[in-house]
């Protein structure tokens, strides 16, 4: 077992040493002078020299490369242009909404998709099968930033304890959460159908329910471990999705969080900024990544053979 | 090339009789397309014009959908925005599955190196999750739609360069490529003549989804304000613009919202309809 | 387990509570700084007038009243002997004459110098005569030095500091969050006032303004609301109360470019702008039309008729130029008004045949690019402009950045020198008189396009009394506010 979770994060180490390089790479991308572009035309000649400066610019490829890696690993990441803080200070600051924001978005697609995939699963072609497979049809036709200005459209004046924007205690993520589990819950339910209803064939859940055993027991004993595995492979993906979908949802709900602050950076042209903050959000993918990986293999011994 | 565009539409058209939902879907789609063509024949008024006294009036009968913050027409607006959206959805899926299906073929057929090169390349790709690749390119480029779909371009080959390479490896396996190796054939010849058609099928029902998947991520980037700039109608633009008129004005929000989702919607189904289709599976 | 922590991690976050008794005023962006020598932006100029005094305030009809300075005298055209008053800071201290040097003497050092200080670029020296006396030695005359002497005092020590948050003023800085500053009533500084809190909220959103307004959980917003909004906000039950301000909008134009170098492109671009359409359907009516820096009752105001709207003319102009189509961009700011304010003169433009491409830009970077000439066109206001002086920081030759705000490198000849020697006139007359002749050259040969003075529009709790709004939109009158009746808490 340490064996595959050695494997798997050796494995994950060039990945995000990829990440680390096109997220360095991206200010070469800049049309023209990004120095220029930050600063303006017209900004003094020391003031751009000593962006160029901080910004390793004046320097070799290959040097700005190793430099902002060997920054990245020890935590530095650059200072903002606006404002002049560390890039990973302001990241430290924001993260902990962001990751509240998904969380409950997790929770919310949770609570939607496991009984709808259990029931649909139990009773295929029922009502519940059916409501799960109009949901997907929905999520697939409402990506977040429509699903957000309806449900504020459809709450904001019913429930007037549902605040609309801003980060401020428990009701107030009520909102962004459920606009951004929506989509997840939807995919989630379908799949987990799926797996529940190959797992309910397999041998070991037949001989249950021939013992007599009720079917809600067979599922939740024998047919949902099995299917688990199989749904943990979407989660993982799907928390990519959470992940992306944040920096929508937290700009239309004003969270404060890293996919706000990666919206504000891009507008302020405060591009070290925005590095910081895609660096942020596609290595946190990864470890979830990695994360899911491992809990698969614990939960299944079959999948640790295959590396 | 002839031959890549014009069998898939008889095939599209041949599945279209006898599976519904290629016939809904394939038939949405298609009125869709030829009301981004004909926007300037059908569409009402002129989607630029403002008319500043006849600002968020609720759809009427001069105005189906009523006017937007300017007073431009929101159902002419819509139509022209099908423009946008299908037409970047379409350039930018072009885009990625020219270079997709290039690098997955030399991956699936070439040698070990170049192949783990394109792996690794994909890997570090698809590390960034959704549209975040999208969103990161089209910051540094700039707001227009040329940037999207570079964009788009840059986030989508990943997948078809996998789907393709997994393709082309099964394909090559085979006994027919075996043979016509043997008889002296050129690499290219192989590869265009033996392992790519096999691909096709699966790689048309990944390319529907992409595009549904490239219109939304458009959207979404219009939305954000890294898209398509304004006075242009885009869907997700004009949602962006509706937000800060919610309370008396919904119509600004539910209109693109809805030409948004039955657009996905319509491709979708195509899409299902070609994964299923029997036919259309084997390569008909 | 992470979904958990997470949701515990939610409770704890803070909710905005109302302070007991005190007043929420919803801001639709943060302030850029809370040190009053650094704060460049509308949402700080609100907090901070209530945080901080200075020698003098502005008055209601533009003139200086004494604010910390009891009283004042200026023995020679260069010099000002300004007598303290009696007062104190938060924090207890007296204010004294060595706290006012100490206060100018931080405006020349890193980073306060880069700020454009009208009125104070010609203070030579400030020194403290006694304990309550201090003399300014300007290097020239300078007639907007007074207002300008409105400049918050800080106490020495904290002078000093790269970032100083006490003040003399009514309301002391309790704590400043991401979304929240509040204030609280400071003690022993003067006559306590009636509120004892004010919360300012920073909501970007509008429709959670909007919203918070309605249901009660802010009380005050103030030039922040959707001009379309508020017929729906007054059948929400809230006091809608519109003052004619003096906020001057105007399109600013780079004459250095080939295109707008041409006076009559110029004055095509003034003509083709239909701004009684703009005020009336886009702003709701709360704008009066601007023919220049001043409006009707200020001393400096010019009867003159501003620009008329003549599509016909502005084509006949640009037919006569006859320089093809020119492209131009225009930089707003992304505020959702500005951006469509901007889009319908785009549109407008472009009916006479200018193209005209809109790039909305966070405030930070959009002062940034004008403050540096990077720009063809931009739109943008100046607020609490009392001092015609103005005039010649912003249309001298010589005046181009970083000297004065000259942005658009206009010269004329006619203006320069009307703007020279209306500086060392005295009677007040003559005064108006020059500046009337440099409004008539502005409206004739559009180095800028005057649009508009906006309405201050206050959207307003109706239990809220004894609140004034000012010209200038500040929230001074907050200190001598009360509420008529218990308010409810929360919402």
């Amino acid at each position: 077992m340490l064996r595959h979770v050695a494997l798997r994060l050796l494995l994950a180490v060039p990945t995000a040493l990829g990440v680390l390089v096109l997220v360095s790479v991206l200010l070469h991308f800049v049309p023209g002078d990004p120095v220029d572009v930050m600063l303006g035309e017209g900004a003094s000649t020391a003031d751009r020299e000593e962006l160029r400066r901080s910004l390793g610019l004046d320097r070799t490829a290959w040097r700005q490369l190793a430099d902002f890696t060997a920054g990245a690993v020890r935590g530095e990441l650059g200072r903002s242009i606006t404002g002049g803080q560390p890039v990973a200070t302001l990241l430290r600051e924001r993260y902990p909404a962001t990751l509240e924001l998904t969380g409950a978005a997790l929770v919310v697609a949770l609570a939607i998709a496991l009984p709808l995939g259990m029931l649909a699963a139990l009773r295929p072609g029922s009502l519940a099968d059916r409501v799960s497979l109009a949901l997907a049809t929905v999520q697939t036709a409402l990506p977040t930033f429509c699903l957000g200005p309806l449900l504020i459209l459809a709450f904001a004046v019913q429930l007037p304890w549902l605040p609309v924007a801003g980060r401020h205690g428990l009701a107030s993520v009520v909102l962004p959460a459920l606009t951004l589990g929506f989509g997840m819950s939807a995919v989630l339910a379908r799949h987990l159908r799926g797996a529940l209803l190959e797992a309910l064939r397999l041998d070991c859940v037949r001989t249950a329910r021939a013992k007599g055993l009720a079917p809600r027991l067979v599922l939740l004993r024998h047919a949902l471990p099995n299917a688990v595995t199989a749904t943990l492979t979407v989660l993982g993906l799907q928390l990519g999705g959470l992940l992306a979908g944040a920096v929508v949802t937290e700009t239309i709900f004003a969270w404060p969080g890293v996919g706000r602050l990666l919206i504000q950076a891009i507008g302020t042209r405060d591009y070290p900024l925005v590095q910081g903050c895609v660096l942020a959000i596609a290595l946190t993918y990864v470890a979830v990544n990695l994360l899911t990986d491992v809990a698969q293999a614990a939960i299944d011994p079959r999948l640790r053979e295959s590396a | 090339m002839r031959l890549a565009v014009a069998s898939p539409a008889m095939a599209v058209a041949t599945a279209a009789r006898t599976n519904w939902r290629v016939r809904i879907g394939g038939g949405l789609l298609l009125a869709l397309t030829l009301a981004a063509l004909l926007a300037p024949a059908i569409a009402p008024h002129d989607p630029l014009q403002p008319d500043l006294a006849r600002h968020l009036e609720p759809p009427s009968r001069t105005h189906l959908l009523g006017t937007d913050r300017l007073g431009r027409d929101v159902l002419s607006r819509l139509v022209y925005g099908t423009r946008v959206s299908l037409g970047v959805g379409a350039v930018a899926v072009a885009g990625a599955l020219t270079i997709g299906v290039a690098l997955g073929a030399i991956a699936g057929y070439g040698r070990r190196a170049v192949d783990e090169l394109v792996m690794r390349g994909t890997d570090v790709l698809l590390a960034f999750p959704g549209i975040l690749l999208a969103i990161a390119l089209a910051a540094i480029l700039g707001p227009s739609a040329r940037n999207v779909i570079v964009a788009l371009t840059v986030m989508g080959w990943p997948a078809y360069a996998r789907l393709t390479r997994a393709e082309v490896r099964a394909a090559a396996a085979r006994d027919s490529t075996r043979a016509a190796e043997a008889l002296g054939a050129t690499p290219l010849h192989v590869a265009t003549r033996h392992l790519l058609p096999s691909a096709r099928p699966a790689l048309a029902v990944q390319a529907t989804f992409g595009v549904a998947g490239a219109i939304v991520a458009e959207a979404s980037l219009s939305f954000l304000g890294l898209g398509t700039p304004p006075p242009a109608p885009s869907w997700g633009g004009m949602l962006a613009e509706a937000r800060s008129f919610l309370l008396i004005a919904p119509h600004l929000v539910v209109a693109p919202a809805v030409a948004l989702g039955t657009t996905v919607l319509a491709i979708h189904l195509l899409g299902d309809g070609l994964r299923t289709d029997q036919r259309w599976q084997r390569g008909q | 387990m992470l979904a958990g922590l997470a949701l515990l991690a939610a409770a704890c976050a803070p909710a905005p509570s109302r302070p007991p008794g005190g007043v929420v005023v919803g801001l639709d962006a943060g302030p850029n700084a809370l040190d009053p020598r650094l704060a460049t932006d509308a949402s700080a100029a609100l907090i901070l007038g209530l945080v901080h005094r200075g020698l003098t305030a502005p008055g209601p009809d533009g003139e200086p009243i004494p604010d910390l300075a009891e009283s004042w005298d200026s023995p020679d055209p260069t010099t000002y002997r300004f007598v303290l008053r009696d007062a104190r800071f938060q924090d207890g201290r007296p204010v004294t004459a060595a706290d006012v040097v100490a206060t100018y003497a931080s405006l020349v050092r890193k980073p306060f110098q880069i700020q454009q200080r009208d009125g104070l670029d010609l203070v030579a020296e400030v020194i403290a005569e006694d304990a309550r006396t201090v003399r300014f030695t300007l290097r020239e005359p300078s007639p907007s030095f007074l207002l300008a002497a409105r400049l918050a005092i800080l106490p020495r020590a904290c002078a000093a500091e790269p970032d100083c948050r006490v003040g003399a003023g009514p309301y002391a800085l309790a704590s400043a969050r991401v979304d929240t500053i509040e204030l609280a009533a400071a003690p022993g500084v003067g006559p306590l006032p009636a509120i004892p809190a004010v919360l300012f909220v920073i909501s970007p959103d509008s429709v959670s303004r909007a919203l918070g307004l309605a249901r009660g959980t802010i009380d005050l917003v103030q030039n922040a609301v959707e001009p379309d909004l508020l017929p729906w906000l007054r059948s929400a039950g809230l006091e809608v109360v519109a003052t004619p301000g003096s906020t001057f909008h105007y399109l600013g134009l780079n004459t250095r470019l080939p295109a707008l170098g041409d006076g009559r492109v110029r004055r095509a671009i003034a003509h083709a702008i239909d701004r009684a359409a703009i005020v009336e359907y886009v702003l709701a009516g709360n704008a009066r039309l601007a023919n220049g820096l001043f409006p009707p009752e200020h001393w400096a105001h010019a009867d003159l008729p501003g620009p008329a709207y003549d599509p016909e003319r502005a084509r006949a102009l640009l037919a006569e130029a006859d320089l093809g189509t020119i492209h131009l961009t225009l930089k707003t700011s992304t505020v959702e008004l500005r951006r469509r304010i901007g889009e319908a003169i785009a549109a407008m433009l472009a009916a006479v045949g200018i193209d005209v491409e809109i790039r909305p830009l966070e405030w930070a970077t959009l002062y940034g690019d004008v403050r540096r000439g990077s720009f063809d066109l931009f739109a943008l206001a100046w607020v609490g402009i009392e001092e015609p002086d103005h005039y010649r920081a912003l249309l001298h030759s010589a005046m181009t950045p970083p000297h004065g705000v000259n942005r658009g490198a206009y010269a004329d000849a006619e203006v320069d020198a009307l703007t020279t020697t209306a500086r060392t006139l005295r009677a007040r007359p003559e005064r108006r008189d020059a500046y009337v002749r440099v409004a008539e050259i502005v409206l004739r040969d559009v180095p800028l396009v005057p649009l508009w003075w906006v309405d201050n529009v206050v959207v307003m709790n109706p239990r809220l009394t004894g609140f004034e709004p000012t010209p200038t939109g500040d929230l001074r009158s907050l200190a001598r506010a009360r509420w008529a009746q218990r308010p409810e808490h929360g919402a």
